[in-house]
């Protein structure tokens, strides 16, 4: 017997299509239908109900091929659920975990899951304490994020954030993070590069790439990031550390703004429905850093993403996403035309759980870097007047540029945290002073190629036992001298 | 006197196509209603309507004064509209086509148990084989002969 | 008185006339003297040109010391030319019927020694010829042995999972059959399901039919389905 006819027999409900908007449908009868419920047509086509009116219920549609008025819907009596299983790993599959990679279906053991969750309560959460690297020196260095924090990456298009979230899973892949990568909306071209760069790295295996296309039904879309949440709840509570990109929310939220117009309900500011905050704060407090039922700590961490335009972060639903994460990495245009990549302005980026994650000697140096920065800055606006610089401005000026080459990092460069120290402490020692900035970019380029080869594994290792600045330099200064 | 009207009119209306038709014939009045107003509403419907029908807004024409004016004529239809659309459905799947009879004894049957009116909606569907397939305001019961004979070879 | 005559006043005049021009010649020349300058231009010219005179006479001269030397020592280097290719084919000579004695010699040597060691590597080939056929034929002798034993051993293994493969292979046949005549039951309940509906369909007639309406209708308002 087919489910329709089962689920007809076992909760003796019955339902007609009435109307047919787009992915939403309103169904009448199901006197007992409740929110969140999922419904099943005649002819097996799965939806989620959204809202319940005196006679009519929305339900979301995931499945539009054969829709039609009048025809027959029943009730499950279960609240909408998604299979998931560990064979979701080096697939790609649709927000109902349907694989869309050709590669045939997903076998294995599979558990379904709701895909709206309650995010677990203050008693099961835990201090973020342990550093996630994500192998950028900028951010590893000035805006630290710790796994279980939400860390939003803020910017216009195309100024790079894909490509400084695809070297965080290269980095977090390696060292066995469950990665999960959410394209809400995106063309097949970009998520066919994400695929790409992660195949190239060796590291697919660890990944799932979960998407809705711009031409998927607008409800396809709207459940994406909910799906993916749901599937890295089910890796964490396997005891894996999981890191999540949901890319982006800003298309989410128009998304849900298209649903909610056609939904008629009463539109807010900018033309936003009324619960687009609250809808996108569930999702982000489902991530976090919890204990489970055993003591263990198990986390999520989340990189949402932003889109912005020229510049403007002050937008409804960019504001709205950063109060709901702890902290934003922004990517400035004005950066990217300048030339630095990755085009982070680490002024106008904050990470508010970061540094307490970080040893005392990183903290020292970002500090320091931070101080030079601004110097630099300042600096800079003195020397737009052309006049003839003291020595020690002309000095100032020198680090700022040569401390921008070395937060400068090619798309497919991750270094570790000991090699980033080690290029800081030759910065700091002086190694490159009274040389021009293009021959440091030269020694860096060489000495790239020789860390990608392991050449530098010893220093590494030894690099992390070091506490303060001052024996950073002098190890370094060492170093060279051995050389 | 109007509920006498809406009684004697309900004994018209059985099925979902009778409703149909006295809702188009509804729209139809309304469209008289207000032209050539000194006619009779029932004398300018002779030969557009049903004469069931023509001839109870006839009797209803006869038996209260005040429904000769045209807004009460209207707003009377406008209302009367309304209240017939609540009207609940009773839809039944049946083995067989059931004779005009048999569905009045149901409606008969329906107001004696459940003091309430209702609109049948019937198919023919041969899987039922007997009994009936009901299903009224969202909510589905198959009490046929043909689910008791699957369960039977569904058991063995 | 003092008388002048006309002699004397002459004479007085002319003087005067000598002295003023004497005058005015001193004046002219003191103001129309070259300067400074031009003096030592004109000097400078004059030096230049007697310089340039003594030069070219200078050069005139070292120019044919030069050409006489140059002739002689054209003709010095003419006639050790001569002399020297005059030599060389002789000399030539003599270096090639010198290299021609030590490359027979060369050759001889060559040859005895190659001689010699031919005749030693077949020798040793020989002696290595026989040892490698002993060898082969023991080796050969041995490994049929040891294939009879493995062919044996092997058909001995196989035998018994051949045997559990044969008990799993009809295993799974039973199975299959079993499954097919599920199925084939299934398809016959269908059969006689869909059979006994339309047989129980037309003998039903329709007051009966009225009668499990109604009967269904009440059963619905028992369970307060209305």
């Amino acid at each position: 017997m087919s489910d329709f006819k089962n689920y007809l027999e076992k909760t003796k409900e019955i339902g007609h299509i009435v109307s047919i908007t787009h992915s939403i449908i309103m169904v009448s009868g199901l006197p007992n239908l409740k929110p969140k419920e999922m419904i099943i047509t005649e002819d097996e086509e799965k939806g989620m109900t959204y809202g319940l009116n005196e006679n009519l219920a929305e339900v979301f549609m995931f499945d539009i091929e054969k829709l039609k008025i009048g025809k027959r819907v029943t009730r499950t009596n279960e609240i909408f659920k998604i299979p998931v299983t560990q064979d979701l790993l080096g697939r790609i599959v649709n927000p109902l975990c349907q694989p869309i990679d050709g590669l045939g279906p997903i076998r294995g053991e599979k558990i379904f899951l709701s895909v709206e969750k309650e995010a677990p309560p203050i008693s099961q959460r835990a201090k973020i304490k342990n550093f996630l690297e994500t192998g950028v020196t900028i951010v590893d260095l000035l805006i630290p994020i710790g796994y279980g924090q939400r860390e939003l990456v803020i910017g216009d298009g195309k100024t790079g954030k894909a490509t400084f979230l695809l070297q965080t899973i290269l980095s977090q892949a390696k060292k066995g993070v469950i990665c999960i990568y959410v394209s809400i909306g995106k063309e097949i071209t970009h998520v066919k590069r994400v695929e790409e760069y992660l195949k190239e790295a060796g590291l697919f295996e660890n990944t799932i790439i979960l998407v809705a296309t711009p031409n998927s039904p607008a409800t396809i879309i709207y459940l994406a990031p909910y799906s993916g949440m749901t599937i890295a709840e089910y890796f964490m509570q396997k005891g894996k550390k999981v890191l999540i990109i949901l890319d982006d929310l800003t298309t989410h939220a128009k998304i849900y703004r298209e649903i909610s117009l056609l939904l008629k309900r009463a539109p807010g500011r900018t033309v936003y429905p009324g619960d687009i905050f609250h809808i996108q704060a569930a999702l982000m407090e489902r991530a976090g850093n919890i204990i489970n039922k055993e003591g263990e700590e198990i986390s999520i961490t989340a990189l949402p993403v932003a889109e912005t335009l020229e510049n403007d972060i002050s937008g409804y639903i960019q504001t709205n996403l950063m109060a709901m994460t702890d902290g934003h990495i922004f990517f400035d245009i004005e950066e990217f035309k300048k030339g630095k990549r990755p085009a982070i302005n680490a002024f106008l980026s904050v990470s508010r759980v970061g540094n307490q994650t970080k040893e005392l000697l990183d903290q020292e140096l970002a500090s320091l870097v931070r101080r030079k920065l601004a110097e630099y800055q300042k600096a800079l606006e003195i020397a737009r007047f052309g006049v003839e610089l003291p020595e020690k401005t002309r000095k100032i000026i020198d680090f700022g540029e040569k401390l921008g080459i070395l937060f400068n990092q090619d798309p497919k460069t991750v270094l570790s945290r000991g090699f980033q120290l080690f290029l800081l402490g030759l910065l700091l020692s002086g190694f490159w002073d009274g040389r021009s900035p293009k021959i440091m970019a030269v020694t860096i380029k060489e000495m790239l190629e020789h860390y990608k080869e392991g050449v530098f594994l010893k220093i590494e290792t030894e690099i992390e036992k070091i506490k303060n600045t001052e024996d950073l330099i002098s190890f370094s200064r060492n170093q060279l001298q051995n050389q | 006197m109007k509920e006498s009207f809406l009684k004697d009119l309900l004994k018209q209306i059985i099925t979902k196509e009778d409703l149909i038709v006295l809702l188009e014939e509804i729209n139809l009045t309304d469209n008289f209603i207000f032209k050539n107003i000194s006619t009779p509403l029932s004398e300018k419907l002779k030969g557009k309507t049903r004469e069931d029908f023509r001839g109870l807004v006839e009797k209803l024409e006869k038996e209260n004064s005040h429904f000769r004016s045209p807004s009460e004529q209207f707003s009377f239809f406008q209302n009367l509209k309304k209240n017939l659309k609540k009207i609940p459905e009773l839809k039944l799947e049946l083995a067989f086509e059931a004779s005009r009879e048999f569905l009045i004894k149901i409606k008969q049957w329906f107001r004696g148990k459940n003091q309430r009116e209702v609109i049948l909606d019937l198919s023919v569907n041969p899987e039922v084989v007997g009994g009936a397939i009901i299903e009224y305001q969202g909510k589905y019961l198959n009490l046929s002969v043909g689910k008791k004979i699957d369960e039977l070879f569904s058991n063995t | 008185m003092f008388n002048l005559t006309d002699q004397s006043f002459f004479i007085l005049f002319a003087l005067g006339t000598t002295i003023i021009l004497f005058f005015i010649l001193i004046l002219v020349i003191y103001f129309f003297r070259p300067t400074k300058e031009e003096q030592e231009r004109y000097i400078f010219l004059k030096t230049a040109e007697k310089l340039e005179k003594l030069m070219e006479q200078e050069v005139k001269k070292s120019m044919v010391t030069l050409n006489q030397n140059i002739q002689a020592f054209t003709s010095q280097l003419t006639e050790f030319y001569n002399k020297e290719i005059s030599a060389f084919p002789i000399k030539m000579e003599e270096q090639l019927s010198q290299i021609n004695k030590v490359t027979d010699e060369i050759q001889d040597k060559l040859l005895k020694e190659t001689e010699n060691k031919i005749a030693e590597f077949s020798n040793t080939y020989l002696k290595g010829q026989d040892l490698l056929f002993q060898e082969i034929k023991t080796k050969t002798e041995e490994l049929s042995k040891n294939i009879a034993d493995e062919i044996h051993w092997l058909y001995q293994a196989s035998l018994e999972p051949l045997s559990e493969k044969v008990v799993q292979v009809e295993k799974n046949i039973d199975n299959y059959k079993k499954e097919k005549i599920k199925e084939i039951d299934q398809r016959i309940y269908e059969i006689i399901k869909q059979v006994a509906k339309k047989t129980i369909g037309k003998t039903i007639d329709l007051s009966l039919h009225e009668n499990l309406v109604i009967e269904a209708l009440e059963k619905s308002k028992k369970e307060k389905f209305f």
